[in-house]
């Protein structure tokens, strides 16, 4: 409920005017359905819902940046009619396009962060830090943190000037540790280890390969941890499912997906690896009866359809056991480099998948590339890719499929803009976090449009 | 004493043609061949999904008026207007974008009551000097309420409603906002040829924010008959001088002024909340204060007449949605009192009738009007986005001693226009530089080439750097007409036949053409096919240096899909069209036993139409009649042409 007023006896001006219209007008407050005003959200009972807000608002965060991160990694084709199509296509991320994906992502954080603040002051310090919805709180302000760091190219908080993106891993360890320790004490092992796996990636990140590896040792090869979505409602729908089974915008035509596993029967085939299933469309004749469309929304792009996402409920794993093995065997490549220990760990990762082994590779180059179509294939579709490629970049691992790809530095159906060097990787400050935030009037971040 | 009933009912039921930003739409699959989205290119198919509205529009008002002396005046009016409207949207199962099927059922009312009471009290103070005193109130409460209804996916063919699907889903929404106020007015008269209006009114809205009390809107006005002094010639039938000056405002929205969060749901189906509105406790209502000059009159018997208005607006505390800043949360905008919008024009009517005789007459009328808006000051802000590349973008800022400086935008517009190399070259206080800047209410602004001549050298080859786009965001011009031109004709032979013409012209402004971008993009588009083609050779390698050489880059900013923008596609939509040409015959008196006289008439409505805009109507827009800033061209059905055959009987 909403209360408003219509007047207000006390306002002292123009007094006899209010007197007599107060006379008139008694009774006439105004009381409006269908919103919830801030301070009746400080009530204890409110604060399981105020928690399904954050993860709701995290999901529908993720999911914006999944559509658009997928179309730029490489890991789909945009095959549609969305203006950001055609600039993501050839690598560009303008900025007054990513206001969504960039205060989306940042609206759950801050719902995270000022959510716990609140249970904070409501809370007794015992009942905070044993209460599993305040754990779970930490575990998504992590989740925010790393979906931030490994997307945008800067770290921008609570209107603060621009910092360094690898800030926002330094958040989400923090705020995982402080998952770890509440969620112990709540006895919610699921989130606990969820909290590992996310200190993992963040540590991956930042290249603290020993922590990395010691975390991601917590999570098991067959644990997973998701972001929810659900045909409930239309900010719940996962939106990769829509845009490629009810629409055709996303298409798996011409990726690096489409070359690492082709199905040998377009029609009955979901591909050769369970970890990026897709059908061929394009022939009338021969199709799915899943294929809604022959070609892409933009009339030009065959439709190849991910199938990933069969279902408007499709869950995203945030967590996985599987990328955990794979952060070993990295942290096992930027450490002893034993390539029989590496593989190993590639190995259990495919096995969960019921993939047979490969073998050793020969080389550290070879053991580099096998590492990258793991995590090409393993991750596809889960809005990772982008940072791998940019943390393989800066270390100057240009040879990896990734890179190449994902920054157009080999052929591919849709090259890169020949004005640039590389396809962006990374989101840029957004048009509206420049305009309205006073301490980037002057950023040097925020010059030009990308 | 009188007491005056009316009451009023109108139903319409309406059968939608799919329309717009749709896939499911008819011309934007129609317009897009080969390249839409039904399957095989068979746009029949569209007709399948069915969109139907049925409302009913009821109004009643009582007006109660009492004298009780003949000086003496009370008059109450109470007023309700109610509509209704039930929309329907129904794919079958197998329809080709839903193979599924599904259906939505919105219902929508809208209750709007008034409660009126005025008093005036007429008296003479002395020879020639009359007054008149009026106090009144006013209640108005609008009540709205949506229910929207969804079902999803069939079990198999039939015709279904909601509850049928296997999925389902429903949203409500009431809201009512209500206003009070009371006013009082004071008309004096002198010789009954000059008039002198003094008012003040005062209002209350359930909208206002925490902080904010009543608003209090003052008018004066004065007009001359001059026309009635014994120095006016004769032959000049009438002439009045008017000038007027006064305040209105508007209120915000039904929960703009509080902080509110939105109930949704999550973790699949649960309750949650999500933020919604940042909230504003000193939210007020926006301010217009106007200056009306103006004079009307006719000559010759009543065969000219003529009425010239000159218009200046300010609006201060305009309600403009602000971007919040992201990274604090609370993703949107909230309304705001910023800033001051500037609209001033000129309105000039001219009637004449150029023949009036029994055998034949020719009447003109000519109209003219000016419409200048100009965002002037935005409260700081240097740019407001409204949407699709619409902004508001301000003439001016404060400037450090708080003087009024030229803006940004003024500068960029000032360096693009070529009149400084650079920004820095321009004093930013020398304010008449604005004669040359536009700040529209909103205006266009766009990506669009500043290297239109150079030739490409495959911009996408390895061995040469190419020349390719260089592509530059500009001002590109207003979103609303500036300028407006119509006429009305009348030619009569005896009284048997009538010649009618309407026409209108819609000038100064730019419209996005969205389906001439998007067809482009989908090598549809025929301005386009050559560009393409040659583009395409090149592309695979096979192009010869003489197709190479025939290519440029505004070929490509234009019509190649990666390169080129919506900027390219934004178009001057000026444009005349002739709305209206009819034929009427007066048919014989006895033709029709019992009727005093019978007319038939043929009428055909917008028969002609001249513009240069690229796109396909520059007149239809997305938004159709819905109250919006913003305006695009998007796959929306143009103006129909549409011919009426009438019969007029009268009894």
């Amino acid at each position: 409920m909403t209360r408003t007023h219509l007047l207000r006896c006390s306002g002292g001006r123009l007094l006899p005017g209010v007197i007599a219209c107060c006379v008139i007008l008694a009774g006439c407050d105004v009381t409006n359905p269908g919103r919830i005003q801030d301070e009746d959200l400080n009530d204890e009972l409110t604060f399981r819902a105020l928690v399904t807000g954050m993860s709701s608002d995290f999901s529908e965060g993720f999911m914006d940046l999944d559509f658009t991160m997928a179309r730029a990694n490489d890991e789909i084709t945009g095959s549609g009619s969305y203006f950001t199509t055609g600039l993501v296509r050839i690598g560009i991320f303008e900025r007054d396009d990513m206001n969504d994906q960039w205060g989306s992502m940042h609206r759950a954080r801050w719902v995270a962060e000022a959510g716990l603040e609140r249970m904070r002051e409501a809370m007794d310090d015992a009942t905070f830090n044993a209460s599993p919805l305040t754990a779970r709180a930490y575990l998504l302000a992590a989740f925010a943190h790393r979906a931030l760091g490994e997307c945008m190219c800067y770290a921008v908080l609570d209107g603060s000037p621009v910092m360094n993106h690898e800030v926002h891993f330094d958040s989400a360890i923090v705020r995982a540790d402080e998952a770890i320790r509440i969620g112990q004490a709540a006895g919610e092992s699921d989130l606990v280890t969820a909290a590992y796996g996310v200190r993992a990636q963040a540590n991956m990140h930042l290249r603290n390969w020993g922590a990395a590896a010691a975390d991601a040792n917590q999570v098991a090869t067959d644990f997973e941890y998701i972001a929810f979505y659900d045909a409930n409602s239309g900010r719940e729908e996962n939106t990769v499912y829509v845009e490629t089974h009810q629409r055709a915008e996303m298409s798996v035509y011409g990726t690096y997906a489409a070359t690492l596993n082709p199905p040998a029967n377009p029609a009955t085939d979901l591909g050769g690896d369970p970890r990026a299933p897709w059908f061929d469309c394009t022939d009338a004749g021969n199709r799915p009866p899943e294929c809604n469309s022959h070609q892409g929304a933009d009339g030009l792009t065959p439709h190849y359809m991910q199938r990933k996402y069969d279902n408007l409920g499709a869950d995203v794993p945030l967590v996985k056991g599987t990328e955990m093995r794979l952060i070993e065997a990295e942290a096992e490549l930027n450490g002893a480099a034993n390539l029989g220990t590496f593989v190993g760990f590639v190995n259990q990762a495919r096995s969960n998948y019921g993939l047979g082994p490969l073998a050793t590779p020969a080389t550290a180059n070879d053991a580099w590339i096998m590492l990258d179509n793991e995590r090409q294939l393993t991750l596809w579709l889960e809005v990772r890719r982008q940072a791998d490629a940019r943390r393989w970049d800066e270390d100057g691992r240009t040879f990896m499929p990734a890179v190449q790809y994902i920054m157009g530095l080999t052929a591919t159906p849709y090259e890169k803009d020949p004005g640039i060097a590389k396809r962006m990787t990374c989101v840029p400050i957004s048009f509206d976090e420049c305009a309205t935030n006073e301490n980037l009037a002057s950023a040097p971040e925020c010059e030009g449009n990308y | 004493m009188t007491l005056q009933f009316n009451t009023n009912y109108a139903r319409r039921d309406v059968t939608w043609i799919p329309d717009g930003d749709n896939a499911e739409g008819f011309a934007l699959n129609v317009w897009r061949g080969p390249n839409g989205y039904t399957p095989d290119n068979d746009d029949s198919q569209v007709f399948d999904l069915s969109l139907e509205q049925l409302s009913n529009h009821y109004t009643t008002g009582l007006t109660w008026s009492w004298n009780p002396l003949p000086s003496m005046t009370h008059r109450v009016t109470a007023g309700i207007d109610f509509v209704e409207s039930d929309y329907r949207e129904f794919r079958p199962w197998g329809f080709y974008y839903d193979a599924l099927g599904d259906r939505e059922d919105d219902e929508w009312q809208r209750r709007t009551m008034t409660l009126d009471y005025s008093g005036t009290w007429s008296t003479r103070f002395m020879a020639g000097v009359g007054s008149s005193f009026s106090v009144g109130a006013q209640m108005y409460e609008e009540y709205r309420y949506g229910l929207n209804g969804f079902g999803y996916e069939w079990a198999g063919p039939g015709e279904f409603l909601v509850d049928n699907a296997a999925r389902t889903e429903a949203f409500e929404s009431r809201s009512t906002i209500t206003n009070g106020g009371f006013f009082f007015n004071e008309v004096l008269s002198f010789g009954d040829r000059v008039f002198l209006t003094g008012g003040l009114r005062f209002d209350g809205f359930s909208t206002f924010g925490e902080n904010y009390g009543l608003a209090a809107y003052p008018k004066i006005s004065l007009a001359y008959t001059i026309s009635d002094e014994n120095f006016w010639p004769s032959w000049w039938d009438g002439m009045k001088l008017r000038a007027a000056w006064g305040e209105s405002g508007r209120a915000p929205g039904t929960f703009d002024a509080v902080r509110t969060w939105e109930p949704v749901s999550g973790d699949e189906g649960q309750p949650a909340v999500t933020p919604d509105n940042v909230g504003n406790a000193d939210l007020g209502p926006e301010r217009s204060r106007e200056l009306e000059l103006g004079f009307e009159g006719s000559m010759f018997g009543g065969r000219v007449g003529f009425d010239v208005t000159r218009y200046i607006q300010k609006t201060y505390d305009a309600l403009i949605g602000v971007e919040q800043v992201p990274s604090l949360g609370f993703v949107g905008t909230q309304l705001e009192n910023v800033g001051e919008l500037r609209n001033n024009g000129w309105e000039v009517q001219l009637n004449a009738d150029v023949v009036r005789s029994a055998a034949f007459g020719w009447t003109v009328g000519l109209r003219y009007s000016t419409q200048k808006s100009e965002a002037w000051d935005l409260g700081g802000f240097e740019d407001i986005y409204v949407s699709w590349r619409q902004r508001l973008r301000p003439c001016t800022s404060a400037g450090g001693n708080g003087d009024r400086i030229l803006s940004e935008e003024a500068l960029r517009q000032l360096v693009h226009q070529g009149r400084y190399a650079d920004e820095g070259a321009i004093d930013r206080s020398d304010l008449g530089l604005l004669k040359h800047v536009e700040c529209p209410i909103p205006g266009y602004w766009h990506n669009v080439i500043v290297n239109d001549t150079a030739t490409v050298d495959n911009p996408w080859g390895t061995t040469a750097a190419g020349v390719r786009p260089e592509m530059e965001e500009r001002y590109l011009g207003p979103t609303y007409p500036t300028q407006t031109l119509g006429f009305n004709m009348q030619f009569s032979v005896g009284s048997w036949l009538t010649v009618d013409a309407v026409g209108e012209s819609q000038l100064g402004h730019v419209l996005s053409a969205g389906p001439a971008y998007q067809n482009a993009r989908r090598q549809v588009w025929p301005e386009c096919r050559e560009v393409q083609a040659l583009y395409n050779e090149v592309r695979a390698q096979s192009g010869t240096t003489a197709a190479r050489d025939a290519l440029n880059a505004y070929q490509l900013a234009k019509c190649i899909s990666g390169f080129t923008t919506y900027g390219m596609w934004i178009d001057d939509a000026d444009y005349f069209k002739l709305r209206s040409l009819s034929l009427s015959f007066r048919l014989p008196d006895n033709l029709f036993p019992g009727s005093r006289s019978a007319i038939f008439q043929l009428q055909g409505r917008n028969l002609l139409r001249i513009t240069d805009y690229v796109g396909i109507d520059p007149e239809v827009s997305e938004q159709g009649s819905q109250d919006s800033l913003w305006r695009q061209e998007y796959y929306n059905l143009p103006t129909h042409r549409s011919f009426i055959a009438s019969l007029r009987l009268e009894f």
